[in-house]
């Protein structure tokens, strides 16, 4: 024959297990708060030379066929949103015209690069420059040339095309 | 998208800008009395547009002070100068640089024309500047002017005076140099980068203005609508004079034995049809909705005015000095020949229109014939303007140029469209003088779209 078991908790007890249980839960959170490189997890999206290399080559890849909004969203796939904003509201309108009135297309590919700077302030940035081979698949014409571009670090995706430098600027 | 605080601050900052031009319009003349014109002369208090100011829309346009992008450049690709245009009734035009555009003016004040040759604020392109509400000539310096900018341009971002006057004061003492301040390691480097994110990315704050008395002496030229209806503030004669003005300049009136002035100008050349794809599809039936490309494009040769100025030479003219005579000498001008003078005017693009109309026969066809066998088949978009679906590009060194590119236009009907593109001009002029009328320049043109139709077909008598 099976006996049932009984076992009593006071009222008191619970209330002592249900403290003691939130100050361990809690004790837990500023522990893990204190050391985050210990839990940190792994960086996610690109290496700052990676988003170099994307950015120079989206930024630079025009396609007067295919259009602006291609281009523009091309660019902002690896940009950071001021990136993104100054591509889509300053340098398409600047630029695009003289694209059309061309009929240009290139293929521009990076083919090293080179750390130049990196800033801590007032944000997380990098200068790179690299090399760029451009090819206009229309006439079969290339250019080879060194670009300079600034990248900047972003709190969730990695690294990001922030804007290419102008020739003025890196002629210093 | 712009957060509710950028845009809180932007809005003061157009509203101070207003409420800060206002008076100073009413110290100074309206239009017509010959003062420089102002914000005042376009805004009404509540930054709406006066009744019977023109707004012209953005324009662009090469500029040499514009920096390079990359290797883009070596593919002939600029940045152009960005600026909205306009037109008030007595032709006094402002152009509002965008953000941008002013930032890289400021960069370069003196080929841009905020500073000129002489070092003194504006008017070395014939224009005023007003920025931000106060007037920049008379008292203002040039380092004021440009502090002014960058504090407008870099306020929201946390640019304090302090350091809009030590950028003003590089940016005055590198005139050779502009950009050779900028080490990314240093501070200027940092303001730099602020200012420059900020104009990139706040395009429609429009903070300074070049004021131009006559829309005739602007880069722009004259809207072709105020042409229209007061022909003296495009530097026309009134409507009731008809004939056309070929004599040169008072001044410069050639006597009987200068051949007179001649005029010779190549025809321009207009352009319009569908590019791609060869059979475009009506969008209703296309998955891809790929609809078809339409280019226009015109090109307006400069006209030549050749004009000949006479020669005269003062010599001395003897009498007597024989047979007790005096000799009596006295200077007379003796004219010695002609000097061609050969002038190119450009004829400026003032307004320009493309459309794409259903033709009538089409109209007719849908309704009727495809209705009958497709009930309730109607017209969706019969006409449209173009221009929506492209952008558009003007140039004017020498011959002036109109260029549209419209990519993926949704046809929304089958049929046969008929293409339009239209471009007025403002004429040309030399020396305040009318030498060839305004115009307006047509071409038309048609393209198909095309529809697909299921036909049935009764195959029990189709192998007979």
């Amino acid at each position: 024959m099976q006996r049932n078991k009984v076992i009593t908790i006071s009222p008191t007890r619970i209330v002592t297990i249900l403290i003691v249980s939130l100050m361990v839960i809690t004790a837990g959170f500023i522990i893990l708060s204190r050391i985050p490189n210990l839990f940190a997890q792994e960086p996610t999206g690109m290496t700052a030379e990676a988003a170099a290399h994307a950015g120079v080559e989206a930024f630079l890849s025009v396609d007067a066929k295919a259009g602006k909004a291609t281009w523009i969203e091309k660019v902002c796939q690896v940009s950071t949103p001021t990136g993104c904003k100054a591509t889509s509201e300053a340098f398409a309108p600047m630029l695009w015209p003289s694209v059309e009135k061309k009929g240009l297309r290139l293929n521009c590919k990076a083919a090293s690069a080179t750390q130049l700077m990196a800033m801590q302030e007032p944000s997380e940035a990098e200068i790179w420059e690299l090399k760029t081979v451009c090819t206009n698949p229309d006439t079969g014409e290339k250019d080879n040339s060194t670009t300079q571009v600034i990248v900047s670090k972003t709190a969730d995706a990695g690294w990001k095309f922030e804007r290419i430098r102008f020739e003025q600027e890196t002629k210093q | 998208m712009i957060s509710s605080k950028k845009f809180l601050i932007v809005l003061a900052n157009i509203l101070i800008a207003f409420s800060l031009a206002l008076p100073a319009y009413a110290q100074s003349g309206g239009p017509g009395t010959g003062d420089s014109a102002s914000w005042g002369d376009f805004f009404q208090a509540d930054g709406t547009l006066l009744p019977g100011v023109i707004d012209g829309g953005e324009i662009s346009q090469p500029a040499d002070w514009m920096p390079d992008v990359g290797p883009l450049a070596d593919w002939g690709i600029s940045m152009e100068a960005t600026y909205h245009v306009y037109t008030a009734p007595d032709g006094s035009t402002m152009m509002t640089p965008t953000a941008s555009t002013l930032f890289f003016m400021a960069m370069n004040p003196t080929a841009s024309g905020l500073i000129n040759a002489n070092g003194e604020v504006g008017m070395g392109g014939g224009f005023a500047i007003q920025i931000a509400g106060s007037l920049a000539g008379g008292n203002t310096t040039p380092q004021q002017l440009l502090s002014g900018i960058v504090q407008a341009l870099g306020g929201s971002s946390g640019v304090t005076q302090i350091q809009a006057d030590q950028f003003a004061d590089a940016l005055i003492n590198n005139q050779g140099n502009v950009w050779a301040f900028l080490d990314p390691r240093g501070d200027t480097w940092n303001i730099f980068q602020q200012l420059l994110t900020t104009s990139l990315t706040d395009q429609n704050v429009y903070l300074v203005a070049m004021l131009y008395n006559s829309c005739s002496n602007s880069p722009t030229g004259c809207p072709a609508e105020l042409c229209l209806t007061n022909p003296v503030a495009c530097g026309l004669p009134p409507t009731e004079v008809t004939v056309v003005v070929t004599e040169p300049p008072a001044t410069e009136t050639p006597p009987p034995s200068c051949p007179g002035p001649s005029i010779s100008q190549a025809q321009p050349s207009l352009s319009i049809s569908a590019s791609a794809p060869n059979y475009p599809l009506v969008v209703g039936q296309d998955p891809e909705k790929r609809g078809a490309d339409v280019q226009a494009s015109v090109s307006i040769p400069p006209v030549i005015y050749t004009w000949h100025e006479p020669i005269f030479e003062t010599e001395q003219s003897c009498r007597g000095g024989t047979n007790g005579v005096p000799l009596t000498c006295r200077d007379v001008r003796v004219f010695k020949g002609c000097r061609a003078h050969r002038e190119t005017l450009p004829e400026q693009i003032t307004s320009s229109r493309a459309t794409a109309t259903l033709s009538d026969a089409s109209r007719d066809w849908i309704v009727s014939d495809l209705g009958a066998t497709w009930y309730g088949a109607f017209v969706h978009q019969g006409s449209f303007d173009l221009k929506r679906y492209g952008s558009v590009s003007t140039g004017c060194g020498g011959t002036c140029t109109f260029t549209l590119t419209a990519l993926q236009v949704p046809f929304a009907d089958p049929g046969i469209f008929n293409l339009l593109v239209s471009v007025n001009t403002a004429g040309t002029f030399f020396n305040g003088a009318m030498i060839t009328r305004p115009r307006v320049l047509t071409k038309t043109d048609e393209m198909k779209v095309w529809v697909i139709l299921p036909t049935l077909i009764d195959a029990t008598t189709s192998g007979q």
